[in-house]
């Protein structure tokens, strides 16, 4: 009887082993193995669900389309769920953990995946079919790759950053008169100067971005960030809820300039709203979004092809509607701006200090001192 | 699953496990809470005494007296509910800004003051009191307006008789008559006015005041990282607690319930109050009303017909154009949301109002409080949590993201009002009316539905529309359970508001307020229809 039970258990054994290698390489081509074959299962896979918002903005969506056909010979239907971050993230993980997988291609903070293997796990290496399938075949897709840093890879792409800077009312002000680096602030100088008092403005949630992202490295430390916010409070900003109201108080004249998230600035410009940017010569802190592939997407093929084309053709097509660039991106006007100043310092939080809580410690000092 | 997620660590996710009460001590630590409270207090009584005033003299000026024009009143009252609060915030800074807004501008024009701001400033307690007690005034108005078309006003005249002058009759009968309906619309307002936000985030915060609702939110919200859904649903649970508080002192208020019953088995015809030359003076005073009503939606619509916005002039005329709304509808994310939103605007608000009357009259006349108990106890939770908690809820079934998902959550949002307003209209119907159906051998279907709909028909009528307007102009629902399935327009409206595309947000906003000016006509016709029926005076 022991042995015949043995030799049972030997068998299923057996079978479960022999039925798992010959699943593992179908499990391993998620993707296809050349650019003809992924081209080939994303046509018949149809449908692309995107949770995105920037393909719903100021016509993005047709645009794209348009490019999309023009590349690669089809229309994908694409189901668009304009979710915006970091609320996608939350819902996506939610409905991972009661086994639903509504997207193929998601726009997530990869600052709230990274450094966290539980939900590292939850999504395909999107980083080696970039590299080894389309990086040779599309400039534009290996020169974002090459900036990318290495702890986004292999799970996320940025296509979105926030970067800080200063906005300005050009009716209002002129780039001469605004501060040069964001040093000044401690000194009195800059919007903590009294002749801007009440004609500028920040933002509440930020709050006073850059200021919160300061401690980044602690290339300032916390006193010195509560010093400067307190400084630029007695000088009475217009605070805003978010940096898209902040935008909006520039546009429309409330204040001359601001400090915050310059990114949607020049869509507003080429709206015809006198509105400009500059950036901080010795700062700039940034925060990336990316796009990325979760396990178990109805359609990888199809969203890694709509990754790639966003890479080489969407990205640049949003900056000249939408007028955001991206900071990975070597073409876009962000880019080339960084490289005018060299001695400008980029700071971005990483995994492992926002997995330490360092990052909400920082901003939560903070918000405790905006009224 | 409002309790489950306000017991879960600060930094973990709804599903995940672990329990804490971090939440409840961030709260109650926070060391300026004292600030908040007393601002959230001032700002809560203000605006509360503001709209209630407003909303209760507008709505016995518009159904017991004969000021002109009463039909027109009652619609233009209701049409700037359509507009999302948000961009009625927005088109104040536009009129009331220091630096940019068109009326301060016009009177630095007209009185040749010197700067370039002020001489008013919306950023101010004021400002915020003024913004949302105008802004709730309709919401009161229509809560109050048929307890006042429902009044029996033998017991006003009886009071006459016997010598009573008109404070009087005012203070020891009518206002008695009224408590039920005015305690509904006070406890209702008050819970409100502690967890709305979006006047206090667009007005309080650049002047620097921090109510409740703002200072929770600003604590679980950042621009990137995951929000602190936890520390809002700790902070539902400390408002549902506020709710029930303040809802069994209501009970105990309304306990001996014929006491207000004004509706009674013997017929009565409402009489008219003849304002004579008051007429004129109470007629303006509601114009002006009615202006504060019309000013940020007349400069949004100005936005919606200018490119680039700027303030109103006869040199800005020749910008002025329908581009906006040509791009608006021709944006496919707009055009695909519009059929859903048909859906959602017929089926919610119905069977909203239908689970209310069900609610109310299981209460009122079967004595089953804790139903209605049950069906407000939505108030205290704000539409943030609610909208994780049915995301929880109905991640795990087919539903979750269709359009169903979203009828649902409306529905149980506006139980409250619907609920509010249908038990203080019931209460006012004696109980002999529903007898004498019963002794004639009428069951209770064609009791309720020969007897007492036609006569709540009014408070059903105001109970609708508030449920529609407040549908229409929902962002968190839209936003937190969308998915491609389920877009609505307000999905599509926050979109644009992002961008930010102001022009075309003020053009959606625009035309939610002229489909709303339809509805609203068209509900009002058959209320009027009822009213002729019943032999009332029509307006």
């Amino acid at each position: 009887m022991k042995t015949n039970d043995g030799k049972k258990c030997f068998a299923v054994v057996l079978c479960l082993g022999t039925l798992l290698l010959a699943a593992m390489p179908a499990l391993a081509q998620v993707f296809g193995k050349t650019y003809e074959e992924i081209l080939d299962r994303a046509k018949k896979e149809g449908e692309l669900r995107l949770w995105w918002e920037v393909p719903g903005e100021r016509g993005v969506g047709e645009q794209f389309e348009a490019a999309f056909k023009k590349r690669f010979g089809f229309v994908p239907r694409v189901s668009l769920t304009p979710v915006t971050n970091p609320d996608s993230i939350l819902r996506f993980l939610t409905e991972v953990k009661v086994g639903r997988v509504e997207a193929d291609l998601l726009y997530a903070g990869a600052s709230d995946i990274a450094g966290r293997p539980d939900r590292l796990a939850l999504f395909e290496d999107i980083d080696t079919p970039l590299v080894k399938i389309f990086s040779p075949k599309f400039k534009g897709v290996d020169g974002i790759l090459k900036n990318v840093a290495a702890w986004k890879r292999p799970y996320s792409v940025d296509v979105t950053t926030l970067a800080s800077g200063m906005i300005y009312n050009t009716k209002r002000t002129t780039a001469d008169q605004l501060p040069r680096t964001y040093a000044e602030f401690a000194e009195g100088k800059g919007f903590t100067d009294p002749k801007w008092k009440g004609n500028f403005a920040i933002n509440t949630i930020g709050p006073a971005s850059p200021l919160a992202d300061m401690a980044i490295g602690g290339h300032w430390d916390i006193e010195k960030q509560k010093k400067v916010l307190q400084l630029l409070l007695a000088n009475k900003p217009l605070i805003k809820r978010s940096s898209g109201d902040v935008r909006m108080a520039v546009a429309l004249g409330e204040v001359a300039a601001a400090t915050g998230n310059i990114g949607g600035t020049e869509g507003l410009r080429k709206e015809g709203y006198p509105i400009q940017t500059k950036l901080f010569e010795d700062i700039m802190t940034v925060g990336s979004i990316g796009l990325t592939i979760p396990k178990g997407a109805k359609s990888p093929n199809l969203a890694l092809l709509y990754l790639a084309f966003i890479l080489e053709d969407g990205l640049p097509l949003i900056e000249r509607i939408n007028g955001e660039g991206t900071f990975v991106d070597p073409r876009s006007q962000l880019a080339k701006a960084l490289k005018t100043m060299p001695k400008a310092k980029i700071l971005e939080w990483t995994p492992e200090d926002i997995v330490a809580g360092q990052r909400d410690k920082t901003r939560k000092a903070l918000q405790a001192l905006m009224p | 699953m409002l309790f489950l997620t306000s017991l879960r660590p600060p930094s973990a996710l709804p599903l995940d496990p672990g329990m804490s009460l971090d939440n409840f001590d961030t709260i109650f630590s926070s060391p300026r809470m004292l600030t908040v409270l007393v601002n959230t207090a001032i700002y809560g009584a203000g605006a509360l005494i503001l709209s209630l005033t407003l909303g209760a003299i507008i709505a016995f000026l518009v159904e017991r007296t004969d000021i002109p024009f009463r039909s027109t009143i009652y619609s233009a009252m209701l049409v700037s509910l359509a507009v999302p609060t948000m961009l009625k915030a927005f088109g104040w800074v536009l009129l009331l800004s220091p630096g940019l807004g068109w009326i301060n501008y016009l009177l630095r024009q007209g009185f040749g003051l010197e700067g370039a701001s002020g001489p008013l400033n919306i950023y101010t307690m004021t400002g915020m009191i003024f913004v949302t007690g105008i802004g709730l005034s309709n919401n009161a108005f229509l809560m109050l307006s048929p307890l006042f078309r429902q009044m029996n006003p033998e017991f006003e005249e009886a009071a006459q008789t016997s010598g009573s002058k008109g404070l009087t009759v005012l203070r020891k009968v009518t206002l008695p008559l009224l408590l039920p309906g005015l305690l509904s619309a006070l406890i209702y307002f008050g819970m409100v006015l502690v967890q709305v936000m979006e006047t206090a985030l667009a007005i309080g915060v650049p002047g620097g005041i921090r109510v409740l609702s703002v200072h929770i939110y600003l604590l679980t919200k950042a621009e990137d990282g995951i929000p602190l859904y936890g520390l809002a649903a700790a902070f539902g649970v400390v408002l549902l607690l506020l709710a029930l508080s303040l809802m069994t002192v209501y009970f105990w208020l309304t306990r001996q319930q014929d006491r207000f019953s004004v509706v009674t088995g013997k017929s009565f015809r409402p009489r008219q109050l003849k304002l004579g030359r008051w007429k004129y003076i109470a007629f303006s005073f509601v114009m002006i009303v009615i202006a504060c009503y019309a000013m940020p939606m007349l400069i949004l619509a100005w936005a919606s017909l200018v490119k680039v916005y700027q303030a109103p002039s006869f040199e800005a005329l020749s910008q002025v154009s329908l581009h906006s709304y040509f791009r608006t509808l021709a944006n496919p994310q707009v055009q695909q949301s519009a059929a859903n939103t048909l859906t959602l605007m017929v089926i919610a608000p119905m069977l909203a109002v239908f689970i209310a009357f069900c609610a109310s009259w299981l209460s009122i006349k079967r004595k089953m409080r804790w139903v209605e108990v049950f069906a407000i106890t939505p108030m205290g939770v704000p539409s943030v949590v609610l909208a994780l908690a049915l995301f929880l809820i109905y991640v795990m079934t087919p539903i979750h993201g269709s359009i169903w998902v979203l009828i649902i959550a409306h529905i149980i949002a506006h139980l409250p009002f619907t609920t509010r307003v249908l038990s203080a209209a019931l209460l006012q119907l004696h109980k002999e009316l529903e007898e004498a159906a019963h002794v004639t051998g009428a069951t209770t279907a064609r009791t309720l539905r020969t007897v007492t709909v036609p006569l709540i028909l009014p408070a059903l009528v105001n109970g609708w529309l508030w449920a529609f307007s407040a549908t229409l102009r929902d962002f968190t629902f839209a936003i937190f359970l969308m998915t491609s399935r389920n877009m609505v327009l307000p999905s599509a409206m926050w979109v644009l508001w992002n961008v930010p595309d102001i022009s075309g947000t003020a053009a959606l906003g625009t035309l939610y307020m002229c489909g709303f000016v339809f509805v609203t006509i068209a509900a009002r016709y058959v209320d009027q229809r009822q009213r002729k029926r019943a032999g009332w005076e029509v307006g």
